[in-house]
């Protein structure tokens, strides 16, 4: 464990990115106090709209006359809670079911893994659009559906390696001296599939932010005036390319977020790769 | 005799997370031309580690720290210089453990052979081609239908037939030394016989060297002229190869003939810690013949009466071995 | 003979898979609180003639009756009519799907000449500045938010510079083709005007598309050389004295290379998913706007039919890959 966190130290790309996602939680949690104007959230300041960065505004401001760095501020909060709650419930959901199936394996886990196999057919996106489309406009629609379009994900990756942990040695051990099934499951298998499941979160948070943003360009999410990055690069296509800075900084935010989000999911899959492979020799 | 391979206080060690490991310390060891001689050790005692050094396989991922050195020929190979890089394949060549894993499963025999050929033996050498050479030697190491083996692709032959295709590339350039790295491992015990038995006769036939290493003494009995054997980074006896089965002087290599003659599981105890070398014999723990000496002085490597060479401060039957600590 | 249990196998599972989800865009469609009669038969209309169109679409049928006779009718071709378009959607599909096929091949072709050069690169020298920089750029090309790209692309390029134009796939109509392809239609009927204006569009969509993919093939090209390079083989060659170059050129690539063929269906993946986003910011009109469209403006025949055609294509390209992947692997046990 030790090496492990020695080596991630090391790694200055894993380093930059948990550097990233630190400034990006701390934001979140602070936005009411480092955001210069929160009321910018939901009042209107018609008068100043589309104003270029100034000293009073250091980022501009939108065509409603909010500003800009106030309002990606708490967008900050709206990104992280969403695919937090997305990813969360996705993995919880599918990794359960992945667990189960993938130690069980009877002919309800074929058909399990079939089902997911069906929601994998089409782009993740393409489903969680049509979902949110058909609920309408919502913060719980889109959590709802990049959970259901992301269940089979995790449903799959977690079948895949409960199968060939079963295979090991222990587990047949543990099984012959009467654990029962939870308790295996819980305490010997799951444990020894955490790694890959780690590094495949912080990368699928860093896509679901993606996602979350996509949806809200597309028009689907949090109707306005939420401060959703994705609808904020909407809402700047009218007044493109003049009002330079209405794109900037949602974009760049959007960016940022999942940068460090990928760099510490590599980080932490190279880090762990060496390690595993460590144990062999 | 003339040493083809001259090894003279070689010491590597890399740097570990742990720190560094010492893995090969000071070994002293002589292959004279023609002979085969055999490098017995259990596994993690560096046999592999030397062979490795002397090829320029040393993975790159650690820093490795070298002393001493390595001269086949004459020439250095330690440094890794463009003059090492020319000699191998040519006049060292490999042989290794697994022969399935060492060929590119995605290209055919004959254009692997093929491309070690014309990198490393000139045009001129051979008239006609490459291909009467290889043909000739594939017959030599007993394969029939020597154009299908060059035809086919690796996954396609035997364990046993790709061996026996390993030790023609082998012997292919004329080396003075082949470093056969366990070559019999991958292979069923009757296979065994027949490759050791191939080896050693067309070695000897093409005047040869072979630097044999094995964990296996079953196996070093039936091809080589000497036994070296190492524990532990350090080579502790090195015999002529009857005086080694019937009368061995240090106490692990006794042990271990006693495991091969009772088919025991083994040597009590563990290998010692390669992070942390004692400064003395580091059989010493598990040595039934140990005294203090043992603990705080490295034995040297000294030829004895019949020119056979031993590392101990007490061989076996040594009247002095009972002062036990 | 493998080749015939590669198609088989795959073949086995794509009519139970196309089912099931038939079965969920169906149930989704029929979800929908806006009524499908309303759309096609207007907002004026009274409501006897809603019944009437209701009864014209099969929607006063049971649930589980629609989706059968859509069932039949999709076995026969018929995917039925585009509320927006007024045409069968077969015919949408079959005019939009080269367009998508076109910019999906461009992007391919940008993205294999950046990325797996890149990767080589990245995975010969591992760990130094040239890898993590490439590492980096490949890290920031997938945290780039595509529709974002596009924005800034199409500002510097069509606004700013002027270089190339802004959307669409070429200028004016799209003539009326033989094929379906602007480029293979241009090269056919010696049009360089046509070939030029399909080139100047469809650089910047590819461009945008191309980037996650070519930073996935970084990834994957690089994991492939490090481990050939890793591999018994290649220490072997090493011991045997082999050339350095021969060894990374030859073997190591070949080996490289085939690591990365088996991902071919993750990165068509990645250019579908993107293709999506990618079509609808420049106006291209190819599958991607199509279904996009069609699932705002509550198409959900055309969804169905898209699906439907998605499903498929995906199920050919994986068998494309496997097949592609026995070609290269003479073991093909694997």
């Amino acid at each position: 464990m030790r090496g492990l966190l020695r080596r991630l130290r090391r790694d200055r790309m894993a380093m930059l990115g948990l550097g990233l996602l630190t400034c990006l939680i701390l934001i979140a949690l602070l936005a009411p106090y480092i955001a210069p104007y929160p009321e910018d959230v939901w009042e209107f300041h018609v008068e100043l709209r589309l104003s270029p960065p100034s000293t009073d505004t250091l980022l501009g401001t939108d065509r409603m006359g909010g500003d800009i760095l106030s309002r990606v501020i708490f967008g900050a909060r709206l990104s992280l809670l969403l695919s937090g709650i997305s990813v969360g419930v996705a993995l919880v959901i599918g990794g359960s079911l992945g667990l189960v199936a993938g130690f069980y394996r009877n002919w309800i886990s074929d058909g399990l893994m079939r089902i997911a196999d069906v929601f994998l057919a089409v782009p993740q996106i393409l489903l969680a659009i049509a979902i949110v489309q058909i609920l309408g406009p919502a913060i719980e629609n889109v959590v709802l559906a990049l959970s259901l379009t992301y269940w089979p994900f995790w449903a799959r990756l977690v079948y895949a390696q409960t199968r060939s942990i079963s295979n090991e040695v222990f587990v047949e051990a543990a099984m012959a001296l009467g654990v029962p099934a939870w308790r295996v499951m819980l305490l010997h298998i799951l444990p020894n599939i955490a790694s890959p499941i780690i590094v495949r979160t912080s990368i699928g948070l860093g896509g679901t932010v993606l996602a979350v943003a996509t949806l809200g360009f597309l028009g689907l999410g949090a109707p306005p005036p939420t401060p959703e990055w994705g609808s904020m690069v909407a809402e700047s296509r009218a007044y493109f390319p003049d009002a330079w800075w209405y794109t900037l900084t949602p974009g760049l935010a959007i960016f940022l977020t999942v940068l460090g989000f990928n760099l510490v999911g590599d980080g932490l899959r190279d880090a762990l790769d060496v390690h595993m492979r460590r144990g062999v020799d | 005799m003339s040493a083809v391979l001259d090894i003279q206080g070689l010491s590597l060690g890399v740097r570990t997370e742990a720190g560094m490991a010492h893995i090969l310390d000071h070994v002293d060891l002589a292959v004279h031309s023609g002979e085969i001689m055999g490098l017995v050790g259990e596994s993690g005692c560096g046999k592999t580690t030397l062979a490795r050094a002397l090829l320029g396989n040393l993975p790159e991922s650690g820093a490795w720290k070298a002393g001493g050195g390595i001269r086949l020929d004459g020439e250095e190979m330690l440094q890794g210089g463009s003059k090492a890089r020319a000699l191998r394949g040519r006049v060292v060549t490999f042989i290794p453990q697994d022969p399935l894993a060492s060929f590119n499963p995605l290209f055919r025999i004959g254009t692997q052979i093929r491309d070690l050929l014309r990198a490393k033996l000139p045009a001129s050498e051979s008239p006609g081609g490459w291909k009467p050479a290889v043909i000739s030697m594939l017959k030599a190491v007993l394969l029939p239908y020597p154009d299908a083996i060059l035809a086919a692709y690796p996954h396609q032959l035997s364990t046993g037939q790709r061996q026996r295709v390993m030790i023609a590339l082998a012997l292919l350039p004329q080396p003075r030394l082949i470093i056969a790295d366990e070559p019999t491992t991958a292979l069923d015990a009757s296979t065994q016989r027949q490759i050791l038995g191939l080896l050693r006769r067309l070695a000897a036939e093409r005047g040869a060297a072979v630097l044999f290493t094995t964990h296996d003494l079953a196996a070093a009995w039936e091809v080589c002229d000497r036994i070296s054997v190492m524990y532990a980074g350090q080579v502790v006896e090195i015999a002529e190869r009857d005086r080694f089965f019937t009368r061995a002087r240090h106490p692990y290599s006794r042990m271990l003939l006693a495991c091969l003659e009772d088919g025991s599981t083994g040597i009590p105890g563990d290998a010692p810690d390669p992070h942390a070398p004692s400064a003395g014999c580091r059989f010493a723990p598990r040595c039934p013949n140990r005294s203090q000496i043992c603990i705080e002085a490295r034995p040297e490597l000294a030829v004895q009466s019949d020119g056979d060479l031993l590392a101990c401060h007490h061989p076996w039957g040594d009247a002095a071995a009972g002062a036990h600590v | 003979m493998r080749w015939l249990s590669i198609i088989g196998n795959r073949l086995i599972w794509f009519f139970p898979t196309m089912l099931g989800l038939l079965l969920i865009v169906f149930v989704l469609s029929r979800v929908v609180p806006i009524d499908p009669a309303v759309l096609v038969a207007g907002e004026n209309a009274s409501a006897e003639q809603i019944e009437r169109v209701r009864g014209h679409l099969g929607l006063d049928q049971s649930l589980p009756r629609q989706f059968l006779t859509y069932l039949g009718d999709v076995s026969q071709g018929n995917f039925g009519t585009s509320v927006y378009t007024r045409q069968p959607i077969v015919t949408d599909l079959a005019i939009r799907f080269p367009a998508t096929l076109e910019l999906t091949f461009v992007a391919v072709i940008i993205a294999a000449l950046i990325g797996i050069p890149a990767g080589v690169l990245c995975g010969l020298h591992r760990n130094s500045w040239l890898d993590h920089f490439l590492r980096v750029i490949a890290a920031s090309s997938m945290a780039t938010a595509s529709f974002w790209l596009a924005m800034q692309l199409q500002m510097i390029f069509s606004v700013e510079l002027a270089w190339l134009p802004l959307s669409g796939r070429s200028a004016g109509f799209i003539p009326e083709t033989a094929t379906g392809f602007l480029f293979l239609d241009a090269v056919l009927a010696g049009d360089v005007r046509l070939f030029a204006s399909a080139l100047a569009h469809v650089i910047l969509p590819a461009l945008t598309l191309a980037l996650p993919a070519a930073a996935t093939l970084v990834r994957f090209t690089r994991n492939g050389v490090i481990a050939a390079l890793n591999s018994p083989s290649v220490s072997y060659q090493t011991a045997m004295g082999l050339p350095r170059r021969i060894i990374v050129w030859k073997y190591v690539l070949r080996l490289a290379l085939g690591a990365t063929v088996t991902q071919f269906g993750l990165v068509f993946g990645v250019l579908l998913a993107g293709a999506i986003v990618v079509e609808t910011v420049f106006d291209w009109p190819g599958l991607g706007s199509y279904a996009v469209r069609s699932i705002l403006s509550s198409d959900y025949n055309a969804v169905m039919g898209f699906t439907l055609w998605t499903g498929a294509l995906f199920v050919l390209v994986n068998l494309l890959v496997d097949l592609l992947q026995a070609a290269i692997d003479p073991r093909g046990s694997a």
